[in-house]
């Protein structure tokens, strides 16, 4: 039995746009558990981005319930959800947003620093970190303008993981990188995942999607089916086919 | 009658606000010094001039004395002008100190001017602030008084004009001759019931038309087959090849009009079945609005309704809602109770009245076409409302449940959620 991180019940979002309400979001009841590898997928304007920033504490959902470990996080302020997300999520998006006039090292520092005031410790998770993603000490020294995608990228997630987070939040983290960077920081979030990481993680990239364990398919705002995959493994045609099937199915 | 109450006391309060004004103006703002008590002053000092340690202030003015050089040489309080040029600009009295032509020093007698100004702003701001004050109570207590004789029912009259855009006419316009819309509410109300009459008068018309359809198509039917049944016969006797082809024609037009007068019948059904349902996405707080507005009888309380998005047709439920609601104004007219929940993944609202429900073998047959209650002599309606609503709400993929209550007839109107659609 596993284990539950993150549930929402009755979750519905609503947008106004030119004085019309657009419903996004439509009574989505979810839960996601401990430990997994959850992938969101569907089609552009699905709700897929809407609904990840309504799980993570960044957009307050309009009707419904969120509860993180047994503590219901849709009735937050605006400043005690921002001390949630800080202590308890991490995340990871498709433009990275680390700050130019920063060493590569400092921005992760900063991000730590908010949280935990132990610097040697801080110092310490970075190290291991880093040297996990395969970031040197000298690309660490370099502003976040020197650095190439793939690493910045990479660092993105040191970032995120900095303050050892229940569960990290990613955001088409490939969208804007290519064949070969992608594949890298798709092998470092599943490397972490091995770990026992939680990771929530929305794409339209069926090679992304690939690595997560749970396959949930929005469309329309509502969760149109899930897929159970198991543990990713390389090369696993099995797997692919069940995946590939299951799009199908959903009208992919 | 009230409306001059209101004008008179605006124009009172703003004539004590220009007299009060005009009072103002021709205050001057000077403040009145005892002249007597300076005179006595000015004596004292000179008497006392060449002690004036002796001196003692016998009168309640407060004053300088300043030698000729300028050099205070008494006071009675700190604070006062020292000097003739700080006098000057306080507006203080200043006296010479004469002795046998000779001047020996001023006195500066404080005339408080900047507290008098002080005193006359503060009376000023309190007059006008009060006058203000009535002014915007009488303004709020007619703009109050506005609403409720004419924005209220307006808004009224707004939605009694959309009910009847709707093509809801089964709802009444109240009636209150004390408002600024008296006359026309009943006029507005007089043109529902003629719009009514009319409609129903139209219905009436069309379903005696598709009688006669319906008789003409069976009573064509008749002599067709005859038509028929003797050209078969005919054809059957034939002599020659012309006149069996003569025959096989008249069947064969026969049979075409036969197909045509089917068409025709089934034609004037199908007309029954064309209120079309378009639903959507919505949120569950307008139901409250809903419920309100079919309530027009403020029989019912209407609860908290559950939040959640839900999947209808606004117009639809609207209507449904109307006929629950109109149905128990007109068999039970009792107090109304409405409760919603969350039910099997769906959004009930229950709605109850008190009159004691139908019989057992009446209730199966209230949603049927053109069936009606034991207790419907007198009433009119067509046997139709419930049909139609349990036709909407299938529509909607929801659900309209009649049964008997507690106390009286409970309808049930299940709603689908949003987002649920692959669950059906």
């Amino acid at each position: 039995m596993k284990e539950i991180l993150l549930k929402t019940e009755g979750l519905s979002k609503s947008f106004s746009s030119g004085g019309a309400l657009q419903h996004v979001l439509k009574n989505i009841d979810l839960e996601l558990y401990k430990g997994d590898f959850t992938v969101i997928m569907g089609a552009s304007g699905a709700g897929k981005s809407t609904l990840l920033y309504a799980l993570s504490g960044m957009d307050v959902p309009n009707l419904g319930k969120i509860t993180f470990a047994d503590r219901v996080i849709s009735d937050l302020s605006s400043d005690e959800l921002a001390v949630f997300r800080r202590e308890h999520c991490g995340f990871v998006f498709q433009q990275i947003y680390l700050i130019d006039s920063m060493s590569v090292f400092d921005n992760v520092m900063t991000a730590g620093l908010l949280v935990n005031h132990d610097k040697a410790a801080l110092i310490k998770r970075a190290k291991e970190l880093f040297a996990a993603v395969d970031i040197s000490e000298k690309t660490q020294r370099k502003f976040s303008t020197q650095i190439s995608g793939g690493e910045a990228q990479r660092v993105g997630i040191v970032r995120a993981l900095i303050n050892s987070p229940e569960i990290l939040f990613a955001d088409e983290p490939t969208g804007a990188l290519n064949s070969q960077t992608g594949l890298d920081v798709l092998n470092t979030l599943t490397e972490f995942n091995e770990q026992g990481q939680s990771i929530v993680m929305v794409t339209h990239d069926m090679r992304s999607a690939r690595r997560g364990n749970r396959i949930l398919y929005l469309k329309d705002g509502s969760i149109l089916g899930e897929c159970e995959l198991g543990k990713y493994a390389p090369n696993d045609r099995e797997r692919h086919e069940k995946l590939s099937a299951f799009l199908a199915e959903m009208g992919w | 009658m009230k409306k001059g109450i209101f004008m008179g006391a605006l124009t009172a309060v703003f004539a004590l606000e220009i007299a009060a004004l005009i009072l103002f103006m021709f205050h001057d703002g000077e403040t009145m010094q005892d002249t007597v008590a300076v005179n006595e002053v000015v004596q004292q000092v000179r008497e006392d001039w060449y002690d004036m340690t002796s001196h003692v202030n016998k009168t309640g003015l407060d004053y300088v004395v300043i030698d000729s050089g300028g050099k205070v040489v008494y006071r009675t309080k700190e604070g006062l002008s020292e000097s003739v040029n700080t006098a000057i600009a306080h507006r203080d009295t200043v006296l010479d100190i004469e002795e046998k032509g000779i001047v020996l020093g001023k006195i500066i007698v404080c005339n408080d001017s900047f507290g008098a100004l002080n005193r006359y702003r503060n009376t000023l701001a309190a007059v006008f602030g009060i006058a203000a004050a009535v002014q915007l109570a009488v303004c709020m207590g007619y703009a109050l008084y506005l609403n409720r004789v004419a924005i209220k029912p307006f808004h009224k009259l707004k939605g009694f004009a959309e009910r009847v855009a709707e093509g809801n006419l089964d709802i009444p316009l109240e009636m209150d001759r004390h408002n600024l819309f008296g006359a026309f509410t009943e006029s507005f109300d007089i043109m529902r019931t003629e719009l009514k009459a009319a409609r129903l008068a139209e219905a009436k018309a069309n379903a005696s038309k598709k009688e006669l359809v319906a008789k003409l198509s069976h009573d064509i039917r008749t002599p067709v087959a005859s038509i028929k049944a003797v050209s078969e016969l005919g054809m059957a006797l034939a002599e020659n090849e012309k006149t069996r082809d003569n025959f096989a024609q008249i069947i064969l037009k026969a049979d075409h009009i036969n197909t045509l007068v089917g068409n025709l019948f089934s034609a004037t059904l199908e007309e029954l079945q064309q209120l079309s349902v378009s639903p959507a996405d919505m949120l569950s707080a307008e139901l409250r609005g809903m419920l309100e507005s079919a309530d027009y009888f403020h029989k019912a309380r209407i609860p908290d309704i559950p939040e959640c998005m839900i999947y209808a047709d606004r117009l639809r439920l609207q209507q449904v809602f109307d006929n629950i609601f109109a149905n128990s104004y007109k068999y039970a007219n009792t107090d109304i109770e409405v409760k919603a929940a969350l039910y099997n993944g769906r959004l009930a609202v229950y709605i109850e009245d008190c009159g004691g429900g139908v019989s057992a073998e009446e209730l199966p047959l209230l949603k049927e076409k053109f069936k009606r209650g034991g207790n419907t002599k007198g009433i009119d309606g067509a046997g139709l409302g419930l049909y139609i609503s349990s036709g909407f709400m299938t529509e909607m993929k929801g659900e309209l449940k009649i049964e008997n209550g507690e106390r009286g007839l409970k309808s049930t109107v299940l709603i689908m959620l949003s987002g649920d659609l692959r669950k059906i």
